[in-house]
């Protein structure tokens, strides 16, 4: 009945799904099949873009350190 | 294939480009392992931010790699090293990383390329534990011009636009050696601004603004100066792919107009093809190329290569100049360049030397 009190944060979620995504990516290129290891990667990489879209959206987006050189 | 690079880094880097994200998803792993405190800590996104950091870290090291320089990956990390210490944030946990980093290279590349890469990110962290975590600021009391480069930095950090450019141009009517003011003030300014937003001084905006006023000032200067007559020389300068930096590019430009060369200038970020075809079509006596980060050391190789291929009756000298340049001494044999230079006025001169000019 209070089901939806136990709803997941939708970003945990997607983050679960991410990381899920990018384990099985790797054991798929240490098995050798780049093929299905590319499609695997594509696939993390396009939950990775939903994770940055939520983010973005979020009030403290931003909030980590930026401490890359620029890349241009 | 680019002849003149490490043909075994190449290899090495070419498996690392390969793999890129799950190496990097990889490593971030393993740092969660160690300090799930901390990358809980490190943003809003916690582990992918990270892994977004690691694709970077690797993208350095491939291209150290590349040419077989480990410096370029030891001054990576000494670079990151003061932008966490500047930042107030703890160096360590990027220690912690880049040893993930090493030992995820070490799960997932094969025994061949595996020793090559762990080498230098050994050098790398070795770097990372010698640096201080400090970086000397660029306007020291004694250099040319500091006083009137300090006024002009401040006159940038308070958004005020006519003023910067005032301070320079007044500086001229007064007698100011327009190259010296670009290289002493303009130039040395863009350092400063790059060194204070590596510390976390000044933030990406406050830097590009400088660089819209540097460029205006480009502009005016060079209009002041009496250029050397036409000596039917001509240069073909571009940034390489990948560099979306141009301001170096149009100094080294002006620079040989002044010295009384035709000077092409392609801009930013342009194509190896683009540019070896531009050869071609133009015919230029010499080519110079800016490289503002060791990121593009490979594009860099790339254009080299192309122009080579495409124009080899031509033998047109190529030039290369920026960072990577300045600071790991001989790099520009290792792209295939003929010399490198450290600013404008030296680019003129090694080129001078270069076509036979008097």
């Amino acid at each position: 009945m209070f089901s939806w009190l136990r709803r997941k944060n939708p970003r945990t979620a997607l983050q679960q799904r991410y990381e899920a995504t990018m384990r099985a990516a790797r054991d798929i290129q240490r098995s050798g099949d780049i093929v299905a290891y590319a499609a695997k990667v594509a696939e993390a990489e396009a939950i990775r873009r939903q994770l940055d879209a939520l983010d973005a959206a979020a009030t403290d987006a931003g909030a980590g350190l930026d401490t890359n050189p620029p890349r241009g | 294939m680019d002849r003149t690079m490490n043909a075994r880094g190449m290899s090495v880097a070419d498996w690392i480009g390969q793999v890129r994200k799950t190496l990097a998803f990889g490593a971030a792993q393993r740092q969660r392992e160690v300090q799930p405190q901390l990358v809980a800590a490190y943003g809003t996104a916690g582990l992918t931010d990270l892994v977004t950091d690691n694709e970077v870290r690797l993208d350095y090291l491939a291209q150290a790699l590349s040419c077989g320089r480990p410096e370029l990956f030891e001054q990576h990390t000494e670079w990151l090293k003061v932008a966490f210490t500047g930042r107030g944030a703890e160096p360590g946990f990027v220690r912690v990383g880049l040893t993930a980093l090493r030992d995820e290279l070490a799960a997932t590349l094969p025994e061949d390329a595996r020793a090559m890469a762990a080498d230098f990110v050994e050098r790398g962290l070795r770097a990372f534990d010698r640096c201080s975590g400090e970086t000397p600021p660029f306007l020291v009391d004694g250099a040319p011009l500091v006083e009137l480069a300090r006024r002009y930095l401040l006159a940038i950090l308070e958004g005020r636009r006519p003023d910067a450019v005032g301070l320079v141009m007044d500086a001229v009517e007064a007698g100011a050696d327009p190259d010296d003011l670009l290289q002493h003030v303009v130039t040395r300014v863009q350092q400063e601004l790059g060194r204070m937003w590596q510390i976390g001084e000044v933030h990406a905006a406050e830097e590009h603004f400088a660089s819209r006023v540097a460029e205006r000032l480009t502009t005016m200067l060079h209009a002041k100066v009496a250029a050397a007559p036409r000596s039917g020389r001509k240069v073909l300068v571009a940034s390489v792919g990948g560099n979306d930096h141009d301001l170096g590019a149009r100094f080294v430009a002006d620079r040989f107009e002044r010295a009384g060369w035709d000077a092409i200038l392609l801009g930013a970020n342009s194509p190896a093809a683009d540019v070896a075809r531009s050869v071609l079509d133009y015919e230029p006596d010499l080519v110079a190329l800016s490289t503002a980060l060791a990121l593009h050391i490979r594009s860099t190789a790339t254009v080299v290569a192309a122009i080579r291929q495409i124009a080899p009756e031509l033998r047109v000298p190529i030039v290369v100049g920026g960072g990577p340049f300045q600071t790991v001494p001989k790099l520009w044999q290792d792209v295939g360049a003929d010399g490198t230079a450290m600013d404008a006025r030296g680019a003129v001169e090694l080129a001078e030397r270069l076509v036979g000019a008097d």
